[in-house]
């Protein structure tokens, strides 16, 4: 299987750590990724600012995607429902694609939204599946029990369609799971990281805190994310959320699902950037290179 | 209770009400049905702005459908929604607090009331294509992790960077960050 890839604002800078693994993964397990060339932001965080703007920037990297002629793996939470809305609302839309194309062509690009936009949830469990990623497990997750955690546009707003169900989504747990480790429900586990309010306030940390300590207080040995905006915030800003509410006792282990599926595959720990994770995840690795 | 009621009480002054302000947010926000909201406030039950601020989606909802716009603009509250999408999720209605609440925001933009958070990352988007910009910190250590030290964005492209610099003229985009500290 070919895919094309699109990376974002944040994954090919501060979240490097995704775009490694990835790139180190997904041909093990079978699925050649290819650059698209000329991308830009995908527009979501101001799509409340300018809507028309948001829609050209989406379609103009849908349009990119095209060229390559490949479905199109949209890594980040936020990127990915930005370009799977804009298809939505373009696909039905005659008028407002006519527009944007006008526009397009300057460029020489034309959108016609044939091509689908992937998420890494979907690829991993229904395009790769389950059963073949136990096949490729060589080091077991043992007794390790992790807390799986989404992300909002993973899962909403579902009449988009999203990778996966928003009331009783499983299919992290699944992967989580086939690979030895033990998970389970918490509370806050289907709600927001705060993320979405980093740029403009600091409520965005609080709501961080609270979903940290609800998962520490849980007794689970780490987190476990997929998109690079929760990651960024739960993992690199976790001594900032600390610091800045007093909250000392936090301390979890935040790792990408992908750094976890790579441990489990036996890949040399520096080609998953394990050392660039800022949560104390130290005694997870020791814990897991034990088990 | 006694603390909704002083909100509303604040907040509903039919004088000042403005009737063109749905008809300006029905534009924006496409198929939401705002008028169709019966107030089950199960926007606000699951909020997340709500567990740490007085934020109440479904008041928002009644505030503009009665044209409270100048209310609406002062409340700093606009800002605080996370665009979880939680509650376009279970709205009954398909009134989508989330997109109202974009919409609001849209207008507030046009009368110029954009936040400096906001204006700072379209300065960035305005430089580099992108939110974050990449610098040589950056390049070096992706080089170490076997990336490209640039990746095959805008990044790399200056061609690509102009025709996103168009998108943002063409759209009127580079307007809010005019007058950003």
């Amino acid at each position: 299987m070919k895919l094309s890839l699109y990376l974002g604002c944040i994954i090919p800078t501060e979240q490097y750590a995704y775009e490694a693994c990835v790139r180190e993964i997904f041909p093990r397990l079978g699925i050649e990724l290819v650059d698209i060339e000329g991308t830009s932001c995908c527009a979501l965080p101001l799509r409340g600012i300018n809507t028309p703007f948001w829609l050209y920037m989406a379609a103009r990297n849908i349009a990119l995607a095209q060229k390559v002629g490949l479905d199109c793996l949209v890594l980040c939470n936020g990127c990915n429902l930005s370009l799977t809305e804009a298809n939505s609302i373009l696909r039905e839309d005659a008028q407002l694609r006519d527009r944007i194309n006008s526009l397009l062509k300057e460029e020489g690009l034309h959108y016609t939204g044939d091509i689908r936009i992937k998420h890494v949830l979907e690829v991993l469990h229904d395009d790769i599946g389950v059963e073949k990623i136990r096949k490729v497990v060589v080091h077991p997750i043992k007794d390790i029990k992790l807390a799986a955690y989404y992300g909002c546009h993973a899962i909403r707003p579902s009449r988009i369609g999203r990778p996966d169900n928003s009331k009783a989504p499983n299919k992290l747990e699944e992967l989580i799971q086939v690979l030895g480790a033990e998970t389970e429900d918490y509370p806050g586990r289907l709600e927001c990281c705060g993320a979405g309010l980093m740029a403009t306030s600091d409520i965005g940390a609080k709501v961080a805190a609270v979903k940290l300590k609800t998962v520490q207080n849980s007794g689970f040995d780490g987190m476990v994310t997929i998109c690079p905006w929760c990651h960024n915030l739960l993992d690199a800003k976790q001594s900032f959320v600390k610091m800045a509410l007093g909250e000392e006792s936090i301390s979890m282990p935040v790792l990408y699902y992908l750094q976890l599926l790579g441990l489990a595959m036996g890949i040399e720990e520096e080609k998953l950037a394990l050392d660039l994770n800022l949560s104390p995840i130290d005694g997870l690795l020791k814990k897991i290179r034990g088990g | 209770m006694e603390k909704d009621k002083e909100d509303l009480e604040k907040f509903i002054d039919m004088q000042v009400a403005n009737p063109q302000f749905m008809r300006d947010l029905l534009r924006i926000v496409g198929d939401q049905k705002p008028g169709y909201c019966y107030q089950c406030a199960k926007c606000t039950s699951g909020c997340p702005a709500n567990l740490f601020l007085d934020f109440q989606p479904h008041k928002i909802v009644t505030m503009t459908r009665l044209g409270l716009r100048d209310q609406l603009m002062s409340l700093g509250s606009i800002w605080n929604c996370t665009t979880c999408m939680r509650c376009k999720d279970v709205c009954p209605q398909d009134v989508a607090p989330v997109d109202v609440i974009r919409g609001i925001r849209r207008i507030a933009v046009k009368s110029s009331l954009t936040l400096e958070g906001h204006k700072r990352i379209a300065k960035f988007l305005l430089s580099t294509g992108h939110l974050v910009p990449i610098d040589e910190k950056f390049s070096a250590l992706r080089k170490k992790f076997g990336l490209s030290p640039i990746p095959p964005t805008t990044h790399k492209f200056p061609d690509a960077l102009k025709e996103v610099r168009e998108i943002i003229r063409i759209t009127g985009f580079d307007k809010i960050v005019e007058g950003s500290k």
